[in-house]
């Protein structure tokens, strides 16, 4: 009855089946504990708790059907080789996207679709054509050429979940979520202990990723970067920004630009040459500089560092699902993760952190 | 069956309503037989005063098969896994299931299960401490005064 939740979250957890009796205590052999897996009885509750304990799950986790499944996240990234860091990231995503659906669902909101731009995926024959991706983009969500303020608000008004989440040594993914009988939920997961502007580059890399349909001959993680700066720096913007050629800039320009768009002043630079705007010459010499000073290393720490992004709409709607009576405090609590008293505590205004 | 008799199974609603009243403890000083599901204390209880809570009698209650609460939890969206835990207690017990969560009491109903609101638990409340101060005055010895009337009827 709990067996794939069960089974994914010892997986994620990189334990033996031993190893999970020993965790709680051998309370229960690790034989049964197989057979809750294999849905062949089902534990009592104490057995329960102590198994979302040493799981590190919340026990409604482990209580859900499983009916979603995650697909198209691409595995191949370095640092989701290991099956438990893909164990990991599945039960994160799932379990954040089974909660933001109930929410939406119990407030009747048509959330099940994200509102795709018109002939997407974009066919990417060349780098240059993730340019017309981003343009085409920014057209059919109304965007004009203007700096994005807010790049969360508007994936999530769009009908994109963002998370959030520690992602360990990777920057961000995208996923589909896929329920029984209805289309896709797209997901963006972003590393939250990334700086803001890294953040918003890996959000709009990850929506290219979602827009695009990338030839084979062609590096799709390049053409994702491409689509990310040309979607964050439109050309005619960034043209009437800087100009069309330039053979120096300084670095108090380059830091006023990244506080017009929201990103490192690195993709800043690449922007331009993509743009033709620096030769590849000042290009080479801006990033020498720029390992100097350590911003090419981690914890990549650039001047007027943006804060890190935080996706608010799951925990707007879990807010506005208790004031309209939707749910009951327990249910938002459960939905929000926090204990109750937490919640009353957030919902009061004494804590707006 | 009557209160004094079943077990009170608090739901996470109940348990907080009955808390901002102060009257979890004088429940359970009256001896009522209050129980919380073993999911719902370790999210809500076991750090915030629930081991002086068990000192006074209450119950931490355990599911011996969770299959009634994992159907109640898909099922019922709305409902939370400690509402879920709570409903499945209260059936597999045959004990009383108090909530002022609507959405639990209507899911209670369907299964059959007895439920109260807890506007009933704080009336038998009030009822029991009442009935404590007649047995009180009751049991002190009968005077007389001089108007002749026993001091029970007096003091009243």
């Amino acid at each position: 009855m709990i067996g794939k939740r069960l089974k994914l979250s010892r997986t994620a957890a990189g334990l033996s089946l031993r190893g999970l009796q020993q965790k709680i205590g051998s309370l229960v052999t690790a034989q049964a504990i197989g057979k809750y897996e294999r849905n062949e009885s089902t534990p009592g509750s104490s057995v329960l708790l102590a198994l979302a304990e040493a799981l590190a799950v919340p026990v409604d986790y482990l209580l859900s059907d499983g009916e979603l499944v995650l697909e198209g996240v691409d595995f191949r990234k370095p640092a989701l080789t290991r099956r438990k860091e893909e164990a990991r990231v599945q039960a994160l995503v799932l379990g954040f996207l089974e909660r933001y659906l109930t929410v939406e669902s119990v407030l009747g909101l048509p959330g099940e679709r994200w509102d795709r731009p018109r002939d997407a995926p974009f066919p990417v024959r060349s780098i240059a054509d993730a340019d017309h991706a981003a343009r085409a983009v920014r057209s059919h969500w109304g965007l004009g050429l203007d700096p994005i303020p807010d790049f969360v608000e508007l994936l999530e008004e769009r009908g994109i979940k963002v998370l959030a989440a520690d992602l360990r040594r990777i920057g961000g993914l995208t996923a589909r979520v896929r329920r029984p009988g209805k289309d896709p939920v797209p997901v963006i997961v972003v590393n939250e202990s990334e700086w803001g502007e890294r953040q918003r580059f890996t959000l709009a890399h990850e929506l290219g990723h979602l827009v695009m349909h990338v030839a084979p001959a062609i590096d799709a993680e390049r053409a994702a970067h491409r689509f990310a700066g040309a979607l964050l720096m439109p050309a005619e913007s960034l043209w009437a920004a800087v100009g069309r050629n330039r053979s120096s800039v300084s670095r108090g320009e380059l830091l006023e630009l990244k506080k017009l768009y929201g990103v490192s002043v690195q993709a800043i630079a690449y922007r331009c040459r993509d743009l033709g705007i620096f030769g590849d010459r000042l290009f080479r010499t801006l990033f020498r500089q720029f390992s100097k000073a350590g911003w090419r290393t981690a914890p990549y720490r650039e001047p007027f560092a943006l804060p890190p992004v935080r996706p608010r709409r799951f925990e707007r709607l879990c807010y506005r699902a208790l004031a309209e009576g939707a749910v009951s405090e327990s249910k938002a609590a459960e939905l929000l993760g926090v204990p109750v008293h937490d919640l009353k505590v957030r919902m009061s205004g004494r804590a707006l952190n | 069956m009557s209160a004094e008799m079943k077990v009170l199974v608090l739901d996470g609603s109940a348990y907080a309503g009955l808390e901002a009243a102060s009257l979890v403890e004088r429940a359970l000083r009256l001896r009522l037989k209050l129980a919380v599901a073993d999911v719902l204390y370790e999210r809500e209880l076991a750090a915030r005063g629930g081991e002086a809570l068990r000192r006074l009698g209450l119950r931490v209650a355990t599911l011996a098969d969770v299959g009634m609460a994992v159907r109640l939890h898909r099922n019922h969206p709305v409902l939370s896994a400690g509402d879920a835990f709570a409903c499945a207690l209260a059936s597999a017990n045959a004990w009383m299931l108090v909530t002022r969560n609507p959405a639990l009491e209507a899911v209670a109903v369907t299964h059959a299960v007895p439920c109260r609101g807890v506007d009933w638990l704080v009336a038998e409340i009030a009822r029991r401490e009442a009935a404590r101060f007649d047995l009180y005055t009751m049991q002190r010895p009968p005077r007389v005064d001089d108007t002749g009337l026993r001091g029970y009827a007096l003091e009243r």
